[in-house]
């Protein structure tokens, strides 16, 4: 019963479409006519129109195709700001590895000066980021903020303020005026 | 008259296309995405859309998502005091698409079309479009999901009645539906689904998969850790997204957790065997919908001319295999399935708009034109795939001092070498005045018109002296032929390069000898005995190495002769200096017949 229903929908669409059509069908059958050339039409009132047309067709063609080309350069010129984008992106889960790795308590003093020299090199790559504007993103005990947060998870703090991030399980970054990936966080309710 | 665009508004992600030059073109979101999730925050009286919303979703209780669901109903959104209903939710989503479309074309846009699931009743329907005119566009045609994804594959422009099948598995809903094409018009003959399968529970799965493998290996569960597990759920999504280009994926996770203070970690490889066999239950369930929709349809695999896959997760190849093995057929998916459907309602906007039907279907140059040049080289002037009408001239030379003639020899085809290349014509430039070689400049121009037709001159700068020769009827070469053209140049390509260098350095040889002469001559006394005997042996054992053919050879004499005429180089550049400066003290000089630059120019080498 419901699908005899749902098919009378389509049909009616189909319906729809087909009038639609059929009315193009006679309006394309009358311009036909119009073109042919019938006695009481000179040659040249055709042809006149006929150039007119034409020439309308090429400046929309050239129009358009300026049109293209402004885009074009605009689009390839935010491709080139942008380009290094995807490795940045690939990069900083390789520095959160890192990250992770440093923020190990270390006893024994041999492997804290080992742990020294993988924080030195982890500046390095600080270094790196900065200078080609990936800037990290300022997240803990902020007030949580969509345009560069993701709020992963909700807190229950009182003795915090409403919409600040409590903790920040993943640090994002900025990639000159662009996200690169937002900070996931979690956010106070109440 | 601005430009009318086509959305794919989705329930998880939606999208924007518009027709540029003939073909759809998705547009880019200012946060540099393709599509923007369907998703709308109010936050302080402001409305958000997009990524921005979907960050908020978890906190911001005002953020509505999947209002796609709701559609038609009576169901209304309270968000911050105000009640909303369906369509001005999605009004909101199409506004931002909408501004999107402006951002780019740098102009308003009025008129769209929007596509809907086939199974959408009037009351559906009704309020897509309604939502279009909230936002501020004239909705001048709904179309089908799967007809639009029909439409951008360009089914509609095949000759016979085509039955099709879409298999269209998204972020948050799977459809399948069975279209039938007759006359120009689609007919949705039935369709099946589940409203709540997607790419999500693919992620879901290895992500359970990954922590309990963990807590087996290392007793630790890592769903109590949540930053471990928003580093699993993202590598569970990478790892995804590898399997479908790769067997097996590499996840790693150094530091993931700590037991007895020391740190673990967490590295697996998942085979895509593995996630098949994981993700097994999901994909027969769209099996299921799949063989719903034949029954339906009262059809069999048989009956279905075409495939289509449509949306994100059926880039899976366990889904691509079951749509094969389930119909029988190779499925389409040459277009990006995120994409496809916007793409088909661009097409129907261009339609409508009258864009489509008035480009003209431009040609082009299946194979690449050009002219034979000095050692038997092609010099390609316009490279295959160049659309047509064109034209492309340059500038050549002659080879040998008082050269009375040139020869053209047009050649088409994708070989370094000329004798590889099938020739098209020759003709030849006669009357060229007495010169030394490379100082005659002769203009080479190859025109193509619309017809296919070539037209090809060569002009004496010098004269004005020209010739042309006509080829009709481009190639007169069969499609087959074109193909196995192109095929023998890309099987050659090795073999081709290294006849191609060897070519060079005869020129090179030729062009060096030539210069080292007429720097003697122009000389004279100014070059001592000595040196002139050393060049002149160098020269003699360069031409034997010729000879003899070894390129080995051939490179070493070159280079000392080369390096034994460096000394003269230099005083010939010295003395045409100070000729230079002779010259202009005299303030009036004829016309420098000195090859100034003191480089030669073989025959027919570009004169740059």
């Amino acid at each position: 019963m419901k699908k005899e229903k749902e098919k009378e929908v389509y049909n009616r669409y189909r319906e729809e479409e087909e009038q639609e059509m059929a009315e193009n069908k006679k309006n394309g059958a009358a311009t036909n006519e119009e073109t042919e050339p019938v006695e009481e039409v000179s040659k040249e009132t055709i042809l006149e129109n006929q150039v007119a047309q034409l020439k309308d067709q090429l400046l929309r063609n050239m129009a358009e195709l300026e049109n293209f080309k402004r885009r074009n350069n605009e689009e390839r010129i935010k491709e080139r700001k942008y380009a290094s984008q995807y490795v940045f992106l690939e990069l900083i889960e390789v520095i959160d590895s890192l990250d992770t790795a440093l923020k190990t308590q270390v006893e024994d003093e041999n492997v804290q000066k080992y742990k020294k020299g993988f924080e030195l090199i982890r500046e390095k790559l600080a270094n790196l980021l900065s200078n080609n504007e990936v800037k990290k993103i300022e997240a803990l005990g902020m007030a949580f903020d969509p345009n560069v947060h993701m709020a992963v998870s909700k807190a229950n703090r009182n003795d915090l303020d409403k919409g600040v991030i409590v903790e920040e399980l993943l640090p994002g970054y900025m990639y000159k005026d662009r996200v690169l990936r937002p900070s996931m966080v979690i956010v106070n309710e109440e | 008259m601005g430009k009318m665009i086509g959305i794919d508004l989705g329930t998880t992600n939606s999208c924007v296309a518009i027709m540029e030059g003939g073909e759809a073109k998705v547009i880019v979101n200012p946060e540099g995405l393709r599509t923007t999730p369907s998703v709308v925050a109010f936050k302080d009286g402001e409305i958000q859309v997009g990524e921005i919303a979907k960050r908020q979703v978890i906190t911001n209780p005002n953020t509505v998502t999947s209002i796609k669901r709701h559609m038609g109903t009576k169901h209304t959104v309270k968000m911050e005091n105000k009640t909303y209903r369906p369509e001005e939710i999605s009004a909101m989503i199409l506004k931002n698409l909408k501004e999107t479309a402006e951002k780019y074309l740098g102009e308003t846009v009025k008129e769209a079309v929007i596509t809907v699931p086939a199974y959408f009743n009037d009351s559906q329907r009704q309020a897509t479009k309604d939502a279009g005119k909230i936002a501020g566009l004239e909705v001048k045609r709904i179309i089908n999901e799967p007809t639009a994804a029909a439409l951008a594959y360009g089914i509609d422009k095949k000759e016979k009645e085509q039955t099709v099948l879409v298999y269209d598995l998204g972020g948050g809903t799977f459809d399948v539906s069975i279209l039938q094409l007759a006359d120009g018009t689609f007919e949705v003959i039935s369709t099946a689904g589940d409203n709540l399968l997607g790419g999500d529970d693919f992620d879901k799965v290895i992500m359970d998969y990954i922590i309990a493998d963990f807590k087996k290996q290392e007793g630790v569960d890592l769903s109590k850790d949540r930053m471990a597990l928003q580093r699993v759920k993202d590598a569970s999504e990478k790892a995804k997204k590898e399997l479908s280009g790769i067997t097996k994926a590499d996840i790693s996770l150094p530091f993931i957790s700590m037991k007895d203070s020391s740190p673990l970690h967490l590295t697996m490889g998942l085979t895509r065997a593995k996630f098949d066999e994981l993700t097994r239950h999901l994909v027969e369930k769209t099996t299921v919908s799949v063989r719903q929709a034949l029954k339906d349809a009262k059809m069999t695999a048989n009956d279905i001319d075409q495939v289509l896959l449509v949306g994100g997760s059926t880039r899976i190849p366990a889904v691509q295999d079951m749509v094969k093995r389930e119909l029988g057929k190779e499925p389409n998916r040459s277009i990006n399935p995120d994409e496809v459907v916007a793409m088909g309602a661009a097409i129907q906007a261009g339609v409508l708009s009258g864009d489509v039907k008035d480009v003209l279907l431009l040609d082009v140059t299946p194979l690449s034109l050009g002219i034979e040049t000095l050692g038997g080289v092609f010099t390609k002037l316009i490279e295959r795939n160049t659309t047509i009408p064109t034209a492309k001239s340059q500038v050549f030379s002659t080879a040998a001092d008082n050269q009375p003639a040139v020869d053209i020899h047009v050649l088409q085809g994708e070989r370094p070498m000329a004798s590889d290349n099938k020739t098209l014509g020759r003709f030849q430039l006669s009357g060229i005045p007495l010169a030394p070689r490379g100082i005659p400049q002769i203009e080479v121009k190859f025109d193509i018109d619309a017809n296919g037709i070539v037209h090809v001159s060569a002009k004496d700068l010098g004269t004005n002296k020209s010739n042309t020769i006509t080829i009709s009827g481009g190639s007169g070469l069969t499609e087959e032929e074109i193909k196995r053209m192109v095929r023998e140049a890309e099987e050659n390509a090795e073999a081709d390069k290294a006849r191609k260098e060897e070519a060079d350095l005869y020129n090179e040889c030729d062009q060096i000898l030539f210069a080292v002469k007429k720097s003697v001559e122009d000389l004279g006394e100014e070059v001592t005995e000595s040196e002139k005997k050393d060049i002149e042996e160098k020269s003699e054992a360069l031409k034997k190495a010729i000879e003899s053919k070894d390129i080995k050879v051939i490179k070493k004499k070159k280079e000392e002769l080369e390096k034994a005429s460096q000394s003269i180089a230099i005083k010939a550049y010295e003395k045409i200096q100070k000729e230079q400066q002779a010259k202009q003290q005299s303030s009036e000089g004829s016309n420098g017949k000195v090859n100034e630059d003191g480089t030669v120019d073989a025959d027919f080498e570009d004169i740059k």
